[in-house]
């Protein structure tokens, strides 16, 4: 049975892998400038519309992994030796002041410390692909993700010690292909737990798992990303640190990008209102708030446009209130939307998967285990017109405001509307250190 | 040495010992009678009967096949007040000695303690004339016990230090001060039901008001506390108030206009320190609020759940927000930044004068740090809870969400 799903799963799959990507990228790809898009290009297309992608795509950017063959599962002494090592998280000031040397050493260090530090992250997270129950790890998707986590693994592990510069562009360039090769985890993860989660009893376990698995990327991502910014001296940024990062700078970009799906989707779409510390700058490396703003725009737009739909009196707007201080960033979204009851409130953190109505229909093409009221993520589809995706948005983002020392949580008052406060870190804060 | 010498040395001594002897004895007689107590004993071993508020409401209702008979209530009333005050004595026996001894919290232990005897004392209700002299002790007990949570606040603040760990001081007031609130509403309940036996009118029942509508109450309280800024800071911000519940729904309103009135000093306070601070001095404060009438600077919104059966009332402000976290500004005593207001407390002859500053407690914007823990108490208390969310530097949101109590559901008791 598994057999055959196997072989039938990664051609029907793709055109829909494909499109269920990470929205801040395509965005991203819009407004930042040529340089970065190759870093962050999740589903290799860089003009943010979504197209089928053919299938051979995939065999290209898994190209560099052909030659090597996972054998076996169970016999990988290296991923054991590794798992039982602890990493070493970076602290942000680390990374900001690691200095840039005349002789390009600081890339050298950088390039030394993600050679002994990626294979230990990579061994944690196969390790927890071996800890799944039997069951729900022979998904086919699961196991195509964890072997191909072995095999990163493995590329990376049996790289020579970097001595030499060109060895570590060599190395750079690895980074590089593992960052495109894995642009996909997200929704293969997704839909192989969407599968299984009928086998899986404990709601718990599958939060633990996702939010450390989807936190390791983020952080893997945001290291890796700023390594190879290291070598383009790009004006105001020091690797990926962005220093002199603006929340409205951002939340307008993202805003734009929302509302012009949101049009494409229902004709209409709120405005956005900023207020706060509209002025504040500081250090920041965008990528985690790259995903989670527009997230959370998309439901505030998505409940706006839903609820005042058949009012006459215009769209109420968004508003976003942008408060900074010395240890961390909030951002307070509200929305007019209708709010929600307690009992939509409290599954709206799940990754979805204690939906009291289990889907029996195999076809997996069926995103809809939750009817139109829930406050979904919005995933950009091809010409569906409905509003679904994985119910990741939310869980996700809350795992990354976590782990970067921060929360997310919701207020809602029913009839009226909900505010999303969105907290994070400072790179700068003394009394909260963020590591990655 | 002679006999007599030796006698009179031992007379000596034991005079001596005598002199000494009513000092000691007087402190210990008066604390030992704190250490046992029978009856106490057996009252605080039974259970709590709680009191639905929905089954009370219907029990008032004048459709009701039986009519409210008071003499009924009054005897049901006595018991379940000596069973409370025995518990309540029970938490105050349950403290460590050191902060028990405090003079505050003494003696509202003696006063527990006095109003439990006269309860049990107090003979069986057989005849009107007896309901009639339970219905005095009942108006004396609630007038007398007004100003317990400033009692409790002074005498905690002073024996903070005694309690070893706060968890226990936390404990104590928790179960305290919600045994306190259960008694009251007991006891206004039935008071109330009194005075509507000549009134008649449909729109209470008991203590509790079939008619309550938030917006009134709330505006109310924007009112007396607009006042109660003025007095203090001569100048008062403007409140928006938002409502989507034009329902109106049975509440016991003391409740409610409680928790209001506490968020709304916070909010105004924080508002008028916050820009002082930023615009230096009152005129620039009163100007700025002028200036700024249809921004508000403190808004409040009122949306009503029914499928969670509960409403939720919002205050949110731009008062600067509060650089703690969530856990401490929710503890007893936690006060802000009153740094003058302290040092000024240490000086004063704090037994001479705590009557005066009880009843002053009320009339302040600003007191011991009990207003948000209180609330949050009583919100629970209603089946709700009292969320702060904190805009960093720029203000508090204050979530406040209290259960329906004429559902049937019966989540909340009394």
């Amino acid at each position: 049975m598994f057999g055959t799903k196997l072989r039938r799963l990664p051609l029907s799959f793709s055109p829909v892998i494909r499109q269920q990507t990470n929205i801040a990228s395509d965005f991203k790809n819009h407004n930042q400038d040529e340089q970065t898009k190759k870093i962050t290009n999740e589903n290799g297309n860089g003009n943010g519309t979504n197209r089928c992608i053919p299938p051979t795509e995939k065999t290209i950017r898994d190209k560099h992994l052909a030659n090597i063959t996972v054998t076996s599962f169970y016999s990988q002494t290296a991923v054991e030796e590794l798992a039982r090592k602890q990493s070493t998280r970076l602290t942000p000031l680390t990374m900001m002041y690691i200095g840039k040397t005349k002789d390009s050493s600081h890339l050298l260090r950088s390039a030394q410390y993600l050679h002994k530090d990626l294979p230990i992250r990579f061994a944690h997270r196969i390790d927890d692909f071996r800890n799944l129950p039997f069951i729900v790890a022979c998904n086919p998707l699961l196991l195509e993700l964890h072997e191909r986590f072995i095999k990163i693994f493995h590329t990376l592990n049996s790289f020579p010690s970097i001595k030499t510069l060109e060895q570590e562009k060599a190395y750079t360039e690895l980074l590089q292909n593992t960052l495109t090769c894995s642009s996909d985890t997200l929704p293969l993860l997704a839909e192989g737990f969407r599968e299984s989660k009928r086998h899986i009893k404990q709601e718990t376990f599958v939060r633990n798992f996702l939010d450390r698995a989807l936190t390791s990327r983020l952080a893997i991502k945001m290291l890796i990303e700023h390594h190879i910014e290291l070598r383009n001296d790009r004006e105001n940024y020091i690797g990926a640190i962005c220093m002199s990062f603006s929340p409205k700078k951002l939340i307008q970009s993202s805003a734009e990008y929302v509302k012009k799906v949101c049009r494409a989707e229902y004709g209409v779409a709120p405005d956005v209102k900023i207020d706060g510390h509209v002025h504040s700058s500081f250090p920041y490396i965008t990528t985690p708030l790259n995903y989670i703003i527009p997230e959370m725009l998309k439901n505030a737009f998505r409940a706006t446009v839903e609820h005042h739909r058949y009012s006459d009196l215009g769209l109420p707007s968004v508003t976003v209130t942008i408060a900074v201080n010395e240890d961390e960033l909030v951002l307070r979204i509200k929305d007019r939307g209708g709010g929600m009851p307690r009992a939509l409130l409290d599954k709206i953190f799940d990754y979805h998967f204690s939906s009291n109505h289990l889907s029996h229909d195999p076809s997996l093409l069926s995103y809809t285990d939750f009817d139109n009221h829930f406050h979904d993520q919005l995933v950009t589809t091809d010409n569906t017109n409905r509003m679904s995706g994985y119910g990741f948005g939310v869980p996700t983002s809350r795992a990354y405001c976590e782990y970067l020392n921060g929360s997310l949580t919701i207020e809602t008052m029913h009839g009226l509307g909900s505010d999303v406060y969105v907290r994070v870190g400072l790179l700068t804060s003394e009394n909260r250190v963020v590591r990655l | 040495m002679s006999f007599y010498r030796y006698l009179s040395s031992t007379i000596k001594a034991t005079t001596n010992v005598h002199s000494q002897a009513p000092a000691l004895s007087g402190i210990v007689k008066q604390l030992s009678k704190f250490s046992s107590h029978d009856e106490l004993i057996e009252y605080s071993q039974r259970p709590i009967e709680y009191c639905y508020p929905n089954r009370m409401i219907e029990a008032c209702s004048p459709h009701h096949s039986t009519p409210i008979d008071l003499m009924k209530t009054a005897i049901d009333l006595h018991e379940q007040l000596l069973v409370r005050l025995a518990h309540c004595l029970t938490h105050f026996q349950s403290i460590p000695f050191l902060p028990g001894v405090n003079p505050t919290l003494l003696s509202l232990h003696e006063r527990y303690l006095k109003l439990f005897e006269t309860f049990a004392h107090f003979p069986q209700i057989k005849t009107k004339e007896d309901e009639k002299k339970f219905l005095e002790l009942i108006n004396i007990f609630v007038v007398q016990n007004n100003d317990v949570i400033g009692l409790l606040s002074t005498g905690c603040s002073e024996a903070q230090k005694h309690f070893k760990t706060y968890k226990i001081m936390k404990d104590f007031l928790d179960n305290v001060l919600q045994i306190r609130l259960s008694m009251r509403l007991l006891a206004e309940h039935y008071l109330e039901l009194h005075k509507q036996q000549k009134d008649n009118s449909s729109e209470w029942r008991g203590a509790i008001c079939m008619n309550f509508s938030p917006i009134k109450a709330i505006q109310q309280c924007v009112n007396d506390v607009s006042s109660l800024c003025f007095e203090t800071y001569t100048v008062v911000p403007h409140v928006q108030i938002e409502n989507t519940m034009n329902e109106s729904l049975p509440y016991f309103p003391s409740i409610i206009e409680y928790i209001l009135r506490e968020l709304l000093k916070n909010s105004m306070r924080a508002i008028v320190e916050c820009s002082k601070a930023s615009l230096g001095n009152v005129q620039n404060v009163k100007q700025y609020f002028e200036e700024n009438r249809d921004k508000p600077l403190c808004q409040i919104v009122i949306a009503s759940n029914p499928i969670d059966e509960n409403f939720t009332i919002a205050v949110k402000d731009q008062g600067g927000g509060i650089d703690e976290s969530d856990e401490e500004i929710f503890k007893y005593m936690f006060t802000g930044d009153v740094m003058k207001e302290e040092e000024e407390e240490v000086h004063m002859d704090i037994l001479a004068d705590f009557q005066e500053r009880m009843t002053q407690s009320s009339k302040q914007m600003y007191g011991y740090g009990f207003g948000l823990p209180v609330c949050r108490l009583y919100a629970k208390f209603f089946g709700g809870s009292l969320t702060l969310r904190q805009v960093s530097r720029i203000g508090v949101d204050a979530y406040l969400r209290l259960g329906f109590i004429h559902t049937n559901s019966e989540r909340i008791k009394i």
